[in-house]
């Protein structure tokens, strides 16, 4: 085995994920054959724009369209025009928004071709009320759903039959044309229907379902929604709809996919590597200590697994800000620094946590790196670990004794990225 | 190993309680003694003791050993066992009370009237570390109470904590072991700690770890904790050159690891893999189900890290933080498994147990409970809402999966197992 230095190993392996995720490269092997007729472009989610751009740069011909982003910086497109809606709450642009993109697919042809780029968020930038409801009864709807703790998958369910877009909606108004979806993923298990709540890709839930889901989370939804719910209006187009049947969808890029190139990329630099999951969620510091606990057991006993060896992870972990604050940090740094008193004093595990988008919450850093001597590092620096895990001020903790991992922008996201080396 | 099928078949019910059965088996102290017996003494054999774990403990010693023995253990409120030698006092855990620090003065005496021909037999478990208070000589209750407030204040890590509370203590870290020379010290212990270090267990009253005058007179610099000079002198008068305790032995008899060990045979038993994720599990005990949940829903989809069917062993000790409407009926593991209900809904080749080794989780009768998505289950349709209120054990128990033992009496903490199908 030969020996690696460990920021550097991990740092590539950071870069392979990264790489994976990459919209052009993730793109280009699932690009359809040119039509007879038009090329239109319609997209939404956090990476529509770099999408699009990368779907411009691939594309020789005509094309025309438009995608939403989230409002704010986003990737410049030559053809493609970029619009700009709220996230993760809709706002009235996202209305519009919605509106536009069933106009554009209105009225084409069966020689046309449409191409959807849909990524995590979509949901949020296209609000667009079905039957009777109105735009605040869609995102009170929305409202409940994010301080539930349910689940995306369920959550887009009930998202899909109060919408006129979501669900395979868009792709129905896309008819006769047909409709080739190309997705980045951000929901664990890659399911097309749930990126961004499928507006081109139907799936066989019901508003049955919907009506199940809101009573295994316990929610009060208001009572014209309900009756919405039990209407026939609820029902969005099924898959086995005869004018789906030349459409496909593709996940270009998601967690899997980027964790699965981390790991070959650690194969290739001779150390095994296996995913713990692509989808962990919870609290940053609580999702810390278990990894701690299960990096001792390896360490200690060879359990699960005998080092060395790299557990990677994926998924989106949250901050729970707890009274007063004003700490700069986000969700990794705050994983790594309750990480780091798990692994206080074992000389042969390093950590890279990082979000693979470049930006780790409020400051410039992509990430950092831990390992058994950063608590007494930062002790060295004047900080008090533990209090700066109070204070959500990782990003302060880990500046003091320079371990921040910078990138700038990435240009991609598929959410967090974790990597624990155990033994060199 | 079977094939999948061949698993479905088995009943998830037997499977769980198969796998908890031989967990608690080898929590429990009795008949670990007979292996491990130390020479019989030509003078006394003095037990003494201190934990949750102490008084089933003495009562498995007595059974191994015999007679002539005598002694004093000191154990929590209700976790007493009836014994026929060995004296047993119940006290307050985890604020010591008077009995408590009672009991430990008689069990420091008892220690230092041992004689050289004499044998000591020092009984640990979790929670001896409260039950065991002694000032070093010279210091107030109130100066060690004064002392322990500003090393939570400090930020200091817990290992420099422990070595100055060891430091002024007249039981902790050795010192009873210290004060029984020169008679032959044997300890047994159920550990309870992540790590499984026997000077850790309970302080450590019986391990001599030789810790320096020097590093923790540097702790208390570093750390800015301000002592009266009474104790200063105190803790240099404390530390007198070390008895002779060479001859001492140390056994652990139950410890997380031994019964995840003890569950995975049993696993392996029924023809199903089995795996230790960990033995020191922490952190809040829905945060933890919602990250194993990201485990299992990889090893349905991809096969990764583990290829079903499967069992994910962990123990350790989760917490829980009472939410504003809590009704609070129900422990760390039944709301660890309410979360995991939840997060795993969808997945019929899941079933779970989660349970407290010492039979008791939280406040009601059960140890835990147990679910199976592929059986028939008429619990509650909103089990968002329990969890919610941290009332786990109400739901558990409309459905009919509690898991009650009765108090066990011993302790090496939670106990979970997922079988993924």
């Amino acid at each position: 085995m030969t020996r690696h230095e460990p920021r550097t190993f991990l740092k590539s392996l950071f870069q392979a994920a990264v790489a994976a995720a990459d919209p052009k490269d993730a793109l280009r092997p699932y690009l359809p054959e040119k039509p007879k007729g038009r090329t239109i472009i319609v997209g939404a989610g956090k990476a529509a724009s770099q999408m699009a751009a990368a779907f411009e740069s691939l594309w020789d011909g005509p094309i025309e369209g438009v995608v939403v982003d989230r409002h704010g910086k986003t990737t410049a497109t030559r053809q493609i025009e970029v619009i700009h809606a709220a996230h993760p709450v809709p706002d009235t642009s996202g209305l519009a928004a919605s509106r536009r993109l069933l106009e554009t697919v209105t009225g084409l042809t069966s020689d046309d071709l449409v191409i959807a780029l849909m990524s995590g968020g979509g949901s949020a930038l296209l609000p667009l009320p079905t039957g009777d409801l109105s735009f605040e009864d869609e995102a009170e709807v929305n409202r409940i759903l994010l301080s539930s703790g349910a689940p995306i998958a369920a959550m887009n369910v009930l998202r899909k039959h109060v919408s006129a877009i979501k669900g395979g909606r868009l792709a129905k108004a896309a008819a006769p044309a047909r409709v080739v979806s190309l997705l980045v993923s951000d929901v664990a298990g890659d399911n097309p229907a749930i990126v961004a709540s499928g507006p081109t890709v139907p799936d066989m839930t019901t508003p049955a379902d919907a009506l199940e889901i809101i009573e295994e989370h316990h929610l009060m939804l208001p009572e014209k929604v309900m009756a919405h719910l039990r209407s026939s209006a609820a029902f969005a187009p099924r898959p086995d709809d005869p004018v789906f049947e030349r459409n496909v969808a593709h996940v270009i890029a998601s967690a899997h996919l980027s964790l699965q190139a981390a790991s070959a990329k650690a194969a290739q630099l001779g150390l095994p590597c296996v995913v713990l999951s692509d989808a962990i969620e919870g609290e940053a510091k609580d999702i810390a200590r278990m990894h701690a606990a299960i990096t001792r057991n390896v360490v200690r006993y060879g359990e699960p697994f005998k080092g060395p060896i790299v557990l990677l992870s994926g998924g989106e972990t949250t901050v729970s800000m707890r009274g007063e604050s004003g700490g700069k940090g986000g969700r990794n740094t705050e994983f790594l620094l309750a990480l780091a008193q798990g692994i206080e004093g074992m000389d042969d595990v390093h950590v890279l946590a990082a979000d693979t988008d470049g930006i780790d919450g409020s400051e410039d850093n992509a990430g950092a790196f831990a390992d058994g001597k950063t608590m007494s590092r930062m002790r060295a620096a004047g900080i008090d670990p533990r209090k700066s895990l109070c204070k959500h001020d990782a990003w302060t903790a880990f500046a003091a004794v320079d371990d921040l991992f910078v990138t700038g922008p990435t240009g991609t996201n598929v959410n967090d990225f974790r990597a624990i080396l155990i033994g060199s | 190993m079977l094939a999948k099928e061949t698993i479905g078949d088995l009943d998830a019910e037997q499977v769980l309680r198969r796998l908890f059965d031989a967990a608690l088996d080898a929590a429990l102290p009795d008949e670990k003694f007979d292996a491990i017996l130390p020479a019989r003494p030509k003078g006394r054999t003095i037990v003494l003791g201190a934990g949750k774990a102490s008084a089933r403990m003495a009562r498995a010693f007595e059974d191994a050993w015999g007679e002539p023995l005598e002694g004093l253990i000191v154990t929590r409120y209700g976790h007493a066992v009836e014994t026929r030698h060995v004296k047993v006092v119940e006290a307050a855990h985890p604020v010591p009370d008077e009995a408590g620090l009672k009991a430990t003065r008689e069990i420091v005496e008892m220690a230092r009237g041992a004689g050289p021909n004499d044998l000591v037999v020092v009984l640990i478990s979790g929670g001896a570390s409260s039950l065991l208070t002694m000032p070093a000589n010279g210091i107030s209750l109130a100066d060690k109470q004064n002392i322990t407030r500003q090393l939570l204040r400090s930020g200091a890590p817990i290992g420099a904590m422990n070595a100055v509370r060891k430091a002024f203590s007249a039981v902790k870290g050795g010192k009873l072991a210290l004060a029984a020379a020169p008679a032959k010290v044997v300890t047994y212990i159920i550990s309870d700690v992540p790590g499984d270090d026997p000077a850790t267990v309970g302080s450590g009253p019986s391990i001599v770890t030789g810790a320096d005058l020097d590093d923790v007179q540097a702790i208390l610099r570093r750390f800015r904790i301000d002592i009266p000079e009474h104790a200063a002198q105190s803790l240099v008068a404390n530390s007198a050159p070390e008895a002779e305790t060479d001859r001492n032995t140390v056994h652990m008899i139950a410890t997380p690891r031994m019964s995840l060990d003890a569950a995975r045979r049993e696993a392996e038993a029924m023809g199903i893999a089995a795996v230790i994720l960990g033995d020191a599990i922490e952190g809040e005990a829905r945060e933890v189900a919602v990250a194993m949940a990201g485990i299992v829903r990889s090893i349905i989809q991809y096969n990764t890290p583990f290829a079903p069917p499967c069992v994910l062993l962990s123990g350790g000790e989760t917490t829980v933080t009472l939410r504003p409407e809590a009704v609070g009926r129900g422990g760390r593991n039944t709301e660890f498994l309410l979360a995991l209900y939840l997060a795993l809904k969808p997945y019929s080749q899941v079933a779970a147990i989660a349970c407290d080794t010492d039979g008791i989780d939280g406040t009601e009768e059960n140890a835990g409970a147990w679910f199976d998505f592929s059986s028939d289950f008429s619990g509650p349709s909103d089990p968002a809402a329990y969890l919610d209120r941290n009332d786990a054990y109400t739901f558990f128990r409309a459905a009919k999966r509690l898991v009650v033992t009765g108090p066990t009496y011993t302790n090496v903490n939670d106990f979970r197992a997922i079988l993924v199908r």
